[in-house]
C-alpha cells in the first residue's frame, strides 16, 4: 500500500520535475558532477577480517571544547582493549588504554584518557581509537559541550572501510546570524588538498598530515537558511574526513553529517521518531547532482500503527543548491513525534538530508540522521542506552520498506539481558522504546524476565528477522539528560543483521494436562554478526518429532508457538525442525543463507482431576417447585480448562416403585438412575430440581425420596472409572396437607427447600 | 477478577432473575451471522453454524441461555413437527453466556433437530434469533436459514454417522465427545442405531445420550441393541439399559 501510493505521488509530481528541470535549464548550470559510482569492494566487502582498527573522530578548532565525553559501546563477545590517540594539529599523543568488557558500554571524559597531558589533552582537534578485532566491532561517539546550558555536539567516528569515493556531501540549517563550523581531517602522512563547493563558491584547502583544517559557514541575519558544501579530495579514499557543528550566539549544537555518496544504496531518505510537540522541525536537502530533484516529504505519526502520511510540501532542489523545506504543518499536528521519510525523482545518492528538531522552550536541539536506508544492514543498530541521573533513553524502530518486517531487540546490562519481543511494523509505522519506562513498569520480555531497577546503562542491539527480503527498518536512539544539556542520537548499525545460533522451546519442560492442550514458544537464539548474544526470534517449526507419542502429541499452532496435547500422563522428549537463516558480510551489504534450525524439549502430562467440589451458598426456591444448587470445582493442577476431558456429573436412583412418578404427583417418567453431566473445563455447573406439570388430585399425603451422587471420571485417573465428589444426598419430594383443607408441595435437599403453597 | 468468578456470579444471578430481565447487549455493537449447509440428506443432523461478532469498541455480553441454547428461538416459515423432549425432574446445567472483547468473534454449532423433526423432503426456511437481543443485530447475515433435504442416501449417512462416532471415540474433549453424541442421536435411521451400537460397544461415556436417541427411536434394531447392553458388567450400564427398556418397550 505504501509504495502504492508512493508510485501516485511519483506520478503526481512528475510535472513538477519537469518544471524543475526547465527551471534548471534557465537558471544555467554547471558540468560538476558529484555522484561517484561505489569502488571497488573494501574490507566490509566478503568475509570480514580481523585486524587493527582505527576509528577517528574530528573534533574541530583547536581548544574548542571544555567539556568532552566519549562513549565506548563493546560490541564483541571479548574483553576489548581501546588504546586512544589524541591529536594536536598533526602532533600524536598516546593516552591511556582501555579495557572494555563484553557487551559493556562506557561513558568517561575524555580527559580521564590523557591524565598525564593536561594542557595538549584540552587542545584535541581529533581522536583516534585503536583496537584489535573487527570494523564494527567498537561504536563510539563523544559528546562535546562548553557549558552544561549552551548546547552539545554529537562528534561521529569512522574507519577508512567507511567510505567509497573521495567525495564528501553534507548539508544542514543555520540559525539567523549563526554560522556552520566545517572541520576537514586528514589521515595520511602527505598533506592534501580539499576542495570545498558550496552557494557558488569554490575554496581549496590544504590539510596537514593527520591534521585538521576548518571552514566557516556564516549564516544569514535575520534569517534561518539551509546551506551545503561538496567536499572532494584527490587523495586515497578514506583519508578526507569531514565533520562540524552549528553555533547561534553562545550556543554550539547539532552535527553535520558528511555523507559519502558511493555508500548509497537508494534514493529515499528516512529519519525515526522525529519530536513534534513544542519543537521546531528544521529539514533541508541537498541536490549534489547536476540535475534537478524533486523533493516529496511526509511525516506520519511514530506510533505502531503508523497511519498514513501526512504530505509536506514539496520542493524542486536545483542541482548543487540545498532548500529548506516548510516544516510549518508539522506544528499543527496532535502528535508527539513523527516520523519523516523524503521520497525524491533523482537517482541513488541525488539527495542528502539534514533534519533537526529545537525544543521551542529550552532551546535543546534534537539533531538526528536523515539517511537512506537501502542496505540490510542498516536494518541493525547497536546503540547505548543510561538512565543514570535525569537521562533518559528512547528507542525507536520505524519500517521505511513497502512491506512487513519483523524485528527483535535485545538490552544488555551489566549481569544480565533482557530480551524484547519480536514485533512486526507495517510500512511506515513506528517501535519506540522508553528504557526507563520498560525498567519501572516492570515489561516482561520475550521469556517473561524484566528489567531490573537497578540496571542503568547497557547496549539496545536490534536486528531485522530473516527472510528479509524487501523489507527494510530504521532506528536510532536518542539519549537526553536536560541537566547536563546533553543531546545525542545514536544510530550505529551492526554489520549485518542478527544470524541464527541455536534453537530452542520454551519452556522446557511444558506441563500440561491429559486431555488438554498447551502451547509453548519455539525460538531461534540470534547472535551478532559479531559474535555477540543477539535477539531472540520466532520460529516456525515445519515438523516435530515425539519420543513417546502415548504421551503427547506435539503440532505447530503458528510462528513461534506450538501446542502439546496431554495424551496420558508421563513425559515424552520432543524435537522441533525448522529453517534458520544466517547472514554475512558480501560486498557492499550482507548476504542471507538458509541453515536448519531445530530446537528440543519436554512434555510433562499430568493427570488433572476435579478437586475442591463445593455448593456454593444454600439451595435457591426458583419458584414453581423448583430448587436450584450451585456446585464449583478446581482443578489438582490448578488449571480448570485441564479438566476438558473429565466429565462431572450425577447420579440419581429411585425407588422403582417410585417411577414412573406416583399420585398425587405429576406422572414423571424420569431414567432410573439419570446420569448426567457436564465438561470438567466448565468447573461449576446448576443442578435443578424440578416436578413438571400437574399434581394430580384427590390429593393424598406422599413422598419419594431419591438418592443422588456428584462424581468425576477423567481417563487419567481410576482408570477412567467414576470418582465420588459428593454424596449420597437424600431429595425428597413430598404432598402433605397445611390446613384449612389445603395441601402443598415441598421439595428439600441439603437443608434447603422449595414449595408450592398451596397445590392449586 | 477471574472469568471463573464472572460465570458463578452470572449462575447465581440467573437464579433470582427471570429472563426477561436479564441485560441485553448493545444491538449496534454485536453482529450475529447464521450458515447452514445448502443440502442434507434424508436423517442427516441438520447443524446450523451461529457466528457472534462484537464490533464495538467496549466489552459485550451476549446470553445464549442454559447450555448454550436455552435463549435460542428456532421458528419455521412452514409448520413443522416440533421435537419431543422427555421431562426429567431437573438436571445440570451450565450459563451461555458470553463476554466478548473488542474485534472477538464467536461461533458454536446448532443442532437443529433439538426443535424441529426434518422428516420431509424438500427445503426448509428456518428463522433463528437470540432472546433477549434486539433484532438488529441478528438479521444481519444468513437468517432465515435456508437448506433442502434430499432425497436419503446411505453413502452420505454413513460417512456422516463414521465422522460422529470417530469424534465420540477419539476426542479427549468432552464437550466435543457429547456434541458428536447429540449429532449421533439425531440420525433416525436404521444406519444411525448401526453407529450407535459400534460406539456403544467402544465407550460408554455418552450412554445416557445414546439410550435416550435408542428409546425415542423405538423399533425391534434400536431393542436389540439395548437388550445387548442389559448383561453388561458395568452394573450401572446395565441399569441404565434395563431402565430404558423399561422406558421405551414395556
Amino acid at each position: 500500500m505504501y509504495f502504492r501510493s508512493f508510485q501516485m505521488r511519483i506520478g503526481r509530481i512528475g510535472w513538477a520535475v519537469a518544471v524543475g528541470i526547465l527551471l534548471y535549464g534557465v537558471l544555467g548550470s554547471s558540468p560538476r558532477a558529484q555522484v561517484t559510482p561505489p569502488s571497488a569492494p573494501s574490507n566490509l566487502g566478503g568475509p570480514l577480517e580481523q585486524g587493527e582498527q582505527r576509528l577517528y573522530g574530528v573534533l574541530g578548532p583547536l581548544g574548542s571544547w571544555p567539556s568532552v565525553d566519549i562513549m565506548l559501546n563493546n560490541n564483541s563477545p571479548a574483553d576489548m582493549p581501546i588504546t586512544p590517540v589524541g591529536y594536536v594539529n598533526g602532533r600524536e599523543l598516546v593516552g591511556q588504554s582501555v579495557v572494555l568488557q563484553p557487551a559493556e558500554t562506557r561513558w568517561l571524559s575524555v580527559r580521564a584518557l590523557f591524565p598525564e597531558n593536561p594542557r595538549e589533552r584540552s587542545q584535541l582537534d581529533g581522536l583516534e581509537l585503536r583496537y584489535f578485532g573487527y570494523l564494527l566491532d567498537l561504536r563510539t561517539q563523544m559528546v562535546v559541550r562548553r557549558t552544561a546550558d549552551s548546547g552539545s555536539v554529537d562528534v561521529l567516528f569512522n574507519g577508512p572501510g567507511e567510505y567509497r569515493s573521495g567525495t564528501l556531501n553534507a548539508v544542514w540549517v543555520t540559525a539567523a546570524g549563526g554560522r556552520a563550523v566545517i572541520s576537514l581531517a586528514n589521515r595520511s602522512e602527505e598533506t592534501i588538498v580539499a576542495t570545498v563547493r558550496g552557494r557558488g563558491r569554490t575554496e581549496d584547502v590544504r590539510i596537514r598530515p593527520y591534521g585538521t583544517a576548518t571552514v566557516f559557514r556564516p549564516g544569514t541575519p535575520g534569517q534561518v537558511v539551509a546551506d551545503a558544501v561538496t567536499v572532494t579530495s584527490a587523495a586515497p579514499v578514506g583519508v578526507l574526513r569531514v565533520g562540524g557543528y552549528l553555533e547561534a550566539g553562545s550556543r554550539a549544537f547539532g552535527l553535520i553529517r558528511a555523507f559519502d555518496p558511493g555508500m548509497a544504496r537508494q534514493a529515499h531518505l528516512t529519519a525515526s521518531n522525529v519530536r513534534i510537540a513544542r519543537a521546531d522541525v528544521q529539514l533541508a536537502v541537498y541536490n549534489p547532482t547536476n540535475s534537478p530533484v524533486f523533493a516529496q516529504p511526509e511525516a506520519r505519526p511514530a506510533t505502531r500503527e503508523g497511519g498514513a502520511p501526512i504530505t509536506l510540501p514539496g520542493v524542486v532542489v536545483p542541482p548543487h543548491q540545498a532548500v529548506r523545506i516548510d516544516t510549518q504543518s508539522l506544528r499543527e499536528l496532535p502528535l508527539e513525534r513523527a516520523s519523516i521519510r523524503v521520497v525524491n525523482s533523482g537517482p541513488i545518492g541525488s539527495l542528502v538530508g539534514y533534519v533537526a528538531a529545537i525544543d521551542r522552550a529550552s532551546l535543546l536541539a534534537y539533531e538526528l540522521p536523515l539517511r537512506e536506508g537501502g542496505a540490510m544492514r542498516v536494518s541493525t543498530g547497536n546503540y547505548p542506552w543510561r538512565l543514570d541521573g535525569d537521562y533518559s533513553s528512547l528507542a525507536s524502530i520505524v519500517n521505511v520498506g513497502a512491506v512487513p518486517a519483523t524485528f527483535s531487540a535485545v538490552l544488555t546490562y551489566e549481569g544480565g539481558i533482557y530480551q524484547v519481543r519480536p514485533e512486526t511494523l507495517v510500512p511506515g509505522a513506528t517501535a519506540t522504546f522508553d528504557i526507563a519506562d520498560m525498567r519501572m513498569r516492570g515489561i516482561p520480555g520475550v521469556n517473561g524476565s524484566v528489567l531490573p531497577q537497578e540496571a542503568t546503562k547497557g547496549q539496545f542491539k536490534w536486528s531485522i528477522t530473516g527472510p528479509i527480503g524487501e523489507a527494510r527498518l530504521n532506528g536510532r536512539m536518542e539519549i537526553v539528560s536536560r541537566r547536563t544539556g546533553h543531546s545525542s542520537s545514536y544510530s550505529c548499525g551492526q554489520c549485518c543483521p542478527d544470524s541464527y545460533s541455536y534453537g530452542f522451546l520454551q519452556p522446557v519442560p511444558v506441563a500440561t494436562s491429559t486431555g488438554s492442550t498447551t502451547g509453548f514458544a519455539v525460538m531461534n537464539q540470534m547472535r551478532t554478526c559479531s559474535g555477540s548474544t543477539g535477539t531472540q526470534t520466532y520460529a516456525y517449526a515445519n515438523s516435530w518429532w515425539v519420543g513417546n507419542s502415548s504421551v503427547t502429541a506435539v503440532s505447530t499452532r503458528g510462528l513461534g508457538t506450538a501446542d502439546a496435547d496431554g495424551l496420558s500422563e508421563g513425559s515424552s522428549a520432543v524435537s522441533g525442525a525448522w529453517t534458520g537463516y544466517e547472514y554475512v558480510p558480501y560486498y557492499e551489504d550482507c548476504q542471507e543463507r538458509t541453515v536448519d534450525g531445530g530446537g528440543n524439549g519436554q512434555v510433562d502430562v499430568q493427570c488433572a482431576v476435579p478437586a475442591n467440589f463445593q455448593q456454593i451458598g444454600g439451595g435457591i426456591d426458583s419458584g414453581g417447585g423448583t430448587l436450584a444448587f450451585t456446585y464449583t470445582w478446581g482443578s489438582s493442577t490448578g488449571d480448570v480448562a485441564a479438566l476438558g476431558a473429565c466429565d462431572v456429573g450425577e447420579i440419581v436412583t429411585y425407588n422403582p416403585s417410585d417411577v414412573p412418578f406416583p399420585s398425587p404427583f405429576p406422572s414423571i417418567n424420569v431414567s432410573n438412575p439419570t446420569t448426567l453431566n457436564v465438561s470438567g473445563a466448565d468447573g461449576y455447573f446448576v443442578d435443578r430440581h424440578t416436578t413438571p406439570g400437574t399434581f394430580r388430585t384427590p390429593y393424598a399425603s406422599r413422598s419419594i425420596v431419591a438418592t443422588q451422587s456428584y462424581r468425576y471420571r477423567c481417563p487419567c485417573a481410576n482408570g477412567g472409572n467414576w470418582v465420588p465428589l459428593a454424596g449420597p444426598m437424600s431429595i425428597t419430594r413430598s404432598v402433605a396437607p397445611v390446613g384449612g383443607g389445603r395441601w402443598a408441595f415441598t421439595i428439600t435437599k441439603s437443608g434447603s427447600s422449595a414449595t408450592i403453597n398451596p397445590l392449586p | 477478577m477471574s472469568v471463573f468468578t464472572n460465570c458463578l456470579l452470572v449462575a447465581l444471578a440467573s437464579l433470582a432473575l427471570s429472563p426477561a430481565d436479564r441485560q441485553a447487549p448493545d444491538a449496534s455493537d454485536v453482529v450475529v451471522s447464521y450458515r447452514v449447509a445448502p443440502s442434507f440428506t434424508l436423517h442427516e443432523p441438520i447443524v446450523a453454524f451461529v457466528a457472534i461478532e462484537n464490533r464495538g469498541r467496549s466489552v459485550a455480553r451476549v446470553d445464549l441461555g442454559e447450555n448454550w441454547t436455552g435463549n435460542f428461538a428456532v421458528t419455521s416459515t412452514a409448520p413443522l413437527p416440533a421435537t419431543s423432549h422427555e421431562e426429567g425432574a431437573g438436571g445440570l446445567y451450565v450459563l451461555g453466556v458470553l463476554d466478548l472483547a473488542p474485534g472477538q468473534r464467536y461461533e458454536q454449532p446448532l443442532l437443529l433437530n433439538d426443535w424441529f423433526q426434518f422428516e420431509r423432503l424438500g427445503d426448509y426456511e428456518i428463522g433463528v434469533r437470540i432472546n433477549g437481543m434486539a433484532s438488529a443485530a441478528q438479521s444481519s447475515q444468513g437468517n432465515p436459514l435456508r437448506f433442502r433435504v434430499l432425497p436419503r442416501n446411505e453413502q452420505v449417512l454413513q460417512a456422516t454417522c463414521a465422522r460422529l462416532a470417530a469424534d465420540i471415540t477419539t476426542q479427549l474433549n468432552v464437550s466435543r465427545q457429547n456434541r458428536a453424541a447429540r449429532q449421533l442421536a439425531a440420525v433416525n435411521d436404521l444406519i444411525g442405531i448401526r453407529y450407535i451400537r459400534e460406539t456403544l460397544s467402544a465407550t460408554n461415556h455418552v450412554d445416557n445420550i445414546l439410550l435416550d436417541a435408542l428409546v425415542r427411536m423405538g423399533g425391534p434394531e434400536a431393542k436389540r441393541t439395548v437388550e445387548a447392553l442389559t448383561s453388561a458388567s458395568d452394573e450401572e450400564r446395565a441399569a441404565m439399559a434395563r431402565d430404558a427398556l423399561r422406558r421405551g418397550w414395556r
